[in-house]
């Protein structure tokens, strides 16, 4: 689920590339993707980090943003189906930030409630700026803290070091782009039984934590 | 002040966080207190020139402890009919109920239409908790209150704790790093001038001072960091500190060509080709804030460490050491 949307920063990175139309998410209504490329890896439990296709669903990215998934399978189906989700959902929300006017009809896929609108009060932001994103952003120590029910609270750290807001208009980096090159995430997320997948319903963020 | 929802739901945690030391590169040093940000920061600008760049984080304060749920501004008229036709009203099954429940709120009698205070100056506020916060009294809190609420130009805040001025000052301090001091000496170590036995090396740092701002619409604050004093804490054996002790009892003073004892300084014992001396450079730390509070918030002290040569002069009979090039 995406949630780095809590730390309001505006990274970003301005992509006057082409798009495409794909599926919707409930409504069945267009959906505007980003082209470009994206990085994704993680790996199996227990073992190194190995490159596999990215969770949820198909998203391209400019090229000059990565996003890296650097945390192995748990081995537990749930605690697995869990994370996919949730993976799924980061991808969906920095794709989002990949567009100047992101009004992205993926993303009440996987974000609900208050986490859906720090994520949108992020794009907002974004928007008003007229910055989108470039850089790498990483994903690490993921982990399920909880998984009772309907209901899980995943942890995982972002290093946002080399990830920067870029102008728009100049198509600069702008350097200093939140508040913390580095910060703890703790998510809830709730199962949606109809669609089957994890959605975020709230984020809280450390910041200035080296995980 | 409009009620625009009430969204019910169990969150377990949320919101504030606790962290250790940003640090930076990690000189100086600091330990002890601590750094929080919570969710809010995604409307807080942050701004000034201890933000970002510094080498040590000054840590939130010990004595300050934020409430465990508070409203702050989430979206002006046109973010929340964007937040809401574009990403609530289509959202799936689980933010549904929410959204049909802020429809109807929002539905002007008669027509059907949503009205969203449109043009009109003010914020959306909205509910957020800590992260620290058991999840019993965050979901109370929500039970509680509307999740958003309209608050225009003379409007009173929405109901129960909002961001005040000490939580922005809080939040700006909790990003606030100061720069590694430069510390001038005479002789000039920093030149590679050597420091000299028995003769007293003088110690000094110019004025500093770094600020951070944490502003949401309409309010506010500003903490800055001032150098204020500089304490030696520790010397090599044989070495003596001025004053005894070490507290320079302020910033120290460059060297006048006197003869006495410097305010700030240390006198070595032995020759040596590499030494370290031990520094603190104390910070102390103010808040003010647009709405008018204010206050004080302590001092932080960093460590450092310098580094000299130390050489021997054979004395010679009838010099003076006054006039010693320095």
């Amino acid at each position: 689920m995406p949630a780095g949307a809590t730390l309001a920063a505006a990274l970003v990175v301005a992509m006057s590339l082409p798009v495409f139309a794909g599926c919707a998410a409930d409504s069945g209504s267009q959906e505007i993707l980003p082209t470009g490329s994206v990085t994704s890896a993680h790996g199996p439990a227990g073992g190194p980090a190995s490159a596999r296709p990215p969770a949820g669903p198909p998203l391209s990215f400019p090229p000059d943003v990565h996003l890296t998934f650097d945390y192995a399978d748990t081995g537990d189906e749930a605690k697995d189906a869990l994370l996919h989700d949730w993976e799924a959902g980061q991808r969906v929300f920095n794709a989002a930030e990949t567009l100047p006017d992101p009004r992205f009809r993926l993303l009440p896929r996987y974000q609900a409630r208050r986490a859906l609108a720090a994520a949108v009060g992020t794009l907002q932001t974004k928007r008003q700026r007229r910055q989108t994103i470039v850089g790498t952003r990483r994903f690490y120590q993921v982990g399920v803290r909880e998984l009772t029910g309907a209901l899980a609270t995943v942890v995982w750290c972002v290093d946002d070091s080399q990830f920067f807001a870029r102008d728009v208009a100049t198509g600069k980096a702008v350097v200093h782009h939140g508040p913390g090159d580095y910060y703890r995430v703790h998510g809830t997320l709730q199962h949606d039984q109809k669609s089957n997948i994890w959605v975020l319903i709230d984020v809280a963020s450390e910041v200035g934590v080296r995980c | 002040m409009v009620v625009l929802a009430a969204a019910l739901f169990a969150s377990a945690g949320s919101g504030l966080a606790v962290a250790d030391d940003t640090g930076g590169n990690g000189t100086p040093t600091r330990t002890g207190d601590r750094t929080w940000l919570t969710q809010v920061s995604r409307k807080v600008e942050l701004s000034g020139s201890g933000y970002h760049g510094g080498t040590g984080n000054v840590g939130g304060s010990a004595d300050f402890t934020p409430p465990p749920c508070w409203f702050e501004p989430y979206f002006d008229s046109a973010g929340a009919k964007d937040y809401l036709e574009n990403y609530v009203l289509p959202s799936g099954s689980i933010g549904n109920e929410f959204a049909q429940r802020v429809k109807k709120l929002l539905q002007e009698p008669g027509n059907g239409k949503l009205a969203y205070h449109q043009g009109e100056e003010g914020q959306w506020y909205g509910v957020s908790c800590g992260l620290d916060v058991p999840a019993e009294v965050s979901t109370a809190f929500q039970l509680n209150n509307p999740d958003f609420v309209w608050v225009g130009p003379g409007y009173p805040a929405p109901p129960g704790p909002t961001v005040d001025a000490r939580t922005l000052a809080e939040i700006a301090r909790s990003f606030l790093t100061v720069p590694t001091v430069p510390i001038a000496s005479n002789p000039d170590t920093a030149a590679g001038t050597p420091s000299t036995v028995n003769l007293p090396t003088w110690l000094w740092s110019a004025p500093a001072a770094v600020d951070v701002t944490a502003a949401i619409p309409g309010l506010a604050s500003t903490v800055t960091a001032r150098l204020e004093d500089i304490h030696i804490t520790s010397v090599p054996a044989g070495a003596t500190a001025h004053p005894g002790g070490g507290d320079c009892g302020g910033l120290g003073a460059e060297f006048n060509g006197g003869t006495g004892a410097p305010p700030c300084g240390v006198t070595f014992g032995a020759p040596a080709a590499a030494v370290t001396v031990g520094i603190e450079a104390v910070w102390h730390l103010a808040w003010t804030s647009t709405d008018g509070n204010g206050g004080d918030m302590g001092t932080v002290p960093f460590a450092q460490t310098l580094g000299f040569t130390v050489h021997e002069v054979q004395v010679v009979n009838g010099h003076n050491w006054a006039s010693q090039p320095r």
